[in-house]
């Protein structure tokens, strides 16, 4: 398959980007020094597609929640009865997969046999083999999983706070169901599923390492259709109002002490390069105002109304956005009063903080490259969110300290904001 | 990669591992502490209160600001065990300058040093406010393991299985223990201890090594050390009569925990033929424990078996409903008993090497991961490189494998379960 070949010399890395005839796209990022090799392929189907309408079909279709994840662990069985990990064990490489919000991914990295495990992940992902038999018993295993983060304190105060800030939006659904919805799951609706998302076209494989470029557009060929077999999937998303669901969430759980996320919904919704800076400026907002340096986070860890525990977080995607800031304390409510207040007297983010934070940021995006997974990952969270490696790069140029402070200025809204916290028994 | 060692002064040694690949340079400095009841907690508490500042950037904002200015330039100060040795570690990691308009490595190696022989004090003390406030968060992080209920139920399997060992004592030391100490007695403790400990130095990645050994043997020559032997010492012990303890919280996943003895550790012959045999049981998808326990019975998502090189103990943890933890101790044992019988096939052993072999080569593509790997040979004096221990695995013959597992020994059984659970 053909590669344009994107030097990009700020960061010192050669990307040959292509897209295969099947419709996949491509990414590899040759690093000669290194010894590992890793590869990511990912579907754009997460935990949000719940109602799409199938390929060939004209009606939309609802799924039980969880299906998504489901279906990631149902890859794995092969019709000989075995699991893709075995032929991955027999060449030494270890494999993965998980499911987010919006994409579901496989991976493997390795030291030898790369073109092997590489023909091996190809072929287990595109030939499912789904039986009532193999569903049932995921079930169990699945359940457990479930269980796993029913009781992780740090997992609950998450979600129970985009409940609160999602009314019909699926981010507000748990990524792998629950016990009961994935009762409803038949190997009918993995294949439905399957059928319409782990289309070529709605697919991208990233590889990272010392590989041999020929080598790799050769199992492609092998593993993949000549033609495009079809078009990008179409899910169906519920609209979600612009106001939050509820004002608060309080759990009990067996913690130590107050675990709490307050989380504000973002309601300027953006694609592709729009996306990326929104996402950009959401970052530099949050390492100014709570990141160490900030005095908000000095006088409340000095006051011991916080500890290191301390941390803020953002999700951009294109049907859902919002940023939140959690830890421990003694007393959350206290937090939140502090956190309006400070915001309410800073007027805005200036030219020195926003350029102290893209040092930074510039700092981490560069260090990702000392390691084949984080490249990988972020090549293609890029190719996924804007069709271009190096979307994040030229998004970083091009927001402005009045770009940040638009969004700063709408961000922080009482009316946008909910507080999640999980107290102990 | 290319290693070389050098000494700066008496105990400390300067190790310089060139690998040109990474865009950063990371460096890092373990002072090596003997791990004892008596200096866990100051150990655990100095790794909070250094980190407070220098006599020059004196509070975590500043800090944190030069770093960002440093393009995010990142620094820590933790405490981590090393069998029997418990060990503070001052670490900094910065772009490589090859990527940079400005020179930036100066004042990193700088500000690390600062943070280890400068750090921020009032007279001969510390910061009363500085240490009031980490003696506080020492606390919350000692009582914080019970948000993570598999951590929970590990470090309640440490306490009972190592009970009066030198195994059993926290890295972060004990809750009661932290009211004992003032700011006063706590500097008293560090100025101590700098100047009696061996000290390793690390950097991986890519710098003027002649210029950084010369400053840093330069930072280092007004300093008179006297430095105090501390390495691991193996103390292995045998199983005595098998512990079952059950206990109880508002949990909806039992915890099961499993900890085994095999007096094998690394200086033994046969420690490569027993990670060998655990690699075969439990050490990941490829393993016994994860195609039965997992995938044929469904009784977990998670399930492994991990086999501690230092104390040579093999502690192996899962996830189950309460009503099935008695399945899944049997066939958990069912397995261990496969293992023993040589009951497993020519793939699974292949796998059990390749998924080892694979671990150690990919040593050589993490920072992290290289420093600890040639720290731990540092502490205990056994050495292998990459490449012998991937020959050592390759050559181990079924035989041994099975041979080496017949030492495991039943030592502990743990499981937390639910409050109305029977």
């Amino acid at each position: 398959m053909d590669f344009r070949i994107i030097n990009d010399e700020k960061i010192n890395e050669k990307i040959y980007f292509g897209e295969h005839r099947s419709g996949l796209g491509v990414i590899i990022v040759p690093k000669k020094d290194f010894s590992k090799k890793y590869a990511i392929i990912g579907a754009r189907i997460g935990s949000v597609d719940n109602k799409f309408i199938p390929i060939g079909e004209k009606e939309p279709y609802s799924i039980p929640d969880g299906v998504a994840h489901f279906l990631e662990h149902k890859l794995f069985e092969q019709p000989d009865g075995s699991n893709a990990f075995d032929k991955f064990s027999m060449y030494g490489a270890s494999a993965n997969a998980y499911t987010s919000f919006t994409n579901t991914c496989y991976l493997f990295s390795c030291t030898d046999n790369f073109n092997e495990s590489l023909d091996h992940l190809l072929s287990y992902v595109y030939e499912p083999y789904f039986t009532d038999e193999n569903v049932s018993k995921e079930q169990g295993i699945i359940g457990q999983e479930i269980k796993m983060y029913d009781d992780d304190a740090d997992w609950c105060v998450m979600f129970n706070l985009l409940k609160c800030l999602y009314n019909k939006c699926p981010v507000r659904i748990d990524i792998a169901g629950t016990v009961e919805s994935i009762s409803h799951i038949t190997k009918d609706v993995l294949y439905k599923c399957y059928n319409t998302f782990y289309n070529p076209s709605n697919m991208v494989l990233c590889i990272a390492g010392d590989v041999d470029i020929d080598r790799v557009s050769e199992i492609i060929d092998k593993n993949l259709p000549e033609v495009k077999t079809g078009e990008a999937a179409v899910s169906l998303y519920p609209d979600e109002p612009q106001n939050i669901c509820k004002k608060e969430n309080i759990q009990n759980m067996s913690v130590s002490v107050p675990l709490f996320n307050i989380g504000f919904k973002d309601n300027e919704l953006a694609k592709g390069d729009e996306l990326v800076k929104n996402d950009i400026a959401a970052d530099i907002i949050l390492r100014t105002l709570f990141s160490k340096s900030s005095d908000l986070y000095y006088d409340m860890y000095r006051e011991g109304l916080i500890n290191d525990e301390f941390s803020y977080d953002s999700m951009y995607e294109e049907g859902f956005a919002c940023v939140m800031v959690g830890g421990e304390s003694r007393n959350p409510r206290e937090v939140d009063r502090r956190i309006m207040e400070y915001i309410s007297n800073k007027i805005e983010i200036t030219r020195e903080e926003v350029e102290r934070c893209k040092k930074a940021m510039w700092g981490s995006y560069m260090r990702s490259f000392n390691n084949v997974e984080a490249i990988a990952r972020i090549f293609m969270q890029n190719v996924f969110r804007s069709n271009d490696p190096l979307s994040f790069e030229r998004a970083f140029e091009e927001v402005s300290v009045d770009f940040v402070n638009k969004k700063y200025k709408s961000l922080f809204k009482e009316e946008n904001k909910a507080l999640s916290i999980v107290n102990p028994m | 990669m290319e290693i070389r060692d050098i000494k700066i002064a008496k105990g400390v040694t300067l190790h310089y591992i060139k690998d040109t690949k990474y865009k950063t340079v990371s460096m890092s400095v373990f002072l090596r502490r003997p791990l004892e009841k008596e200096t866990a907690t100051l150990n655990a508490l100095l790794a909070g209160v250094l980190k407070q500042g220098t006599n020059k950037l004196n509070n975590m904002k500043d800090i944190s600001r030069y770093m960002s200015d440093l393009y995010g330039a990142g620094y820590d100060i933790s405490v981590f065990k090393t069998g029997s040795t418990h060990n503070l570690s001052f670490d900094i990691s910065f772009l490589s300058e090859k990527y940079l308009t400005e020179s930036i490595e100066k004042r990193c190696v700088d500000f690390l040093f600062d943070l280890i022989f400068d750090s921020k004090c009032i007279g001969q003390s510390f910061d009363e406010s500085d240490v009031e406030t980490d003696k506080n968060n020492l606390r919350d992080d000692i009582d914080s393991i019970i948000n993570s209920k598999r951590e929970y139920a590990e470090k309640r399997l440490n306490e009972i299985m190592f009970e009066g060992e030198t195994a059993s004592i926290p890295s972060l030391g004990y809750k009661e223990e932290i009211d004992k100490i003032s700011a006063g007695s706590l500097y008293e403790y560090y100025r101590k201890i700098i100047f009696e400990s061996p000290i390793d130095i690390y950097i991986v990645g890519e710098v003027d090594f002649q210029k950084v050994s010369e400053d840093i043997k330069e930072r280092l020559s007004s300093y008179e050390f006297n430095i105090c032997d501390v390495s691991h010492r193996f103390e292995i012990r045998g199983a005595g009569d098998v512990k079952n303890v059950e206990e109880k919280m508002d949990v909806t996943q039992g915890k099961l925990c499993i900890g085994m003895r095999t007096n094998i550790s690394k200086k033994d012959d046969d420690y490569f033929a027993f990670v060998v045999a655990n690699s075969i049981l439990g050490a990941g998808a490829h393993s016994k424990l994860f195609n039965n326990v997992r995938e044929k019975l469904s009784l977990c998502y998670y399930v492994y078996s991990r086999f501690s090189s230092l104390d040579g103990a093999v502690k192996i943890d899962a996830g189950i409903e309460f009503d099935k933890v008695e399945e899944a101790k049997k066939e958990i044992f069912n397995q261990i008993e496969c293992v023993k019988s040589g009951d497993f096939s020519d793939d699974e052993f292949k796998a059990a090497k390749e998924f080892l072999i694979d671990r150690y080569k990919k040593y050589t593509d993490s920072p992290g991961a290289i420093m600890q790997y040639l720290y731990t040979e540092e502490v205990t004096g056994i050495k292998y490189t990459i490449e012998e221990m991937v020959e050592r695995v390759g050559k181990v013959t079924r035989e041994e494998a099975v041979k080496a597992i017949s030492k495991l020994q039943l030592d502990t059984v743990y499981f937390l379960k639910g409050k109305d659970i029977e």
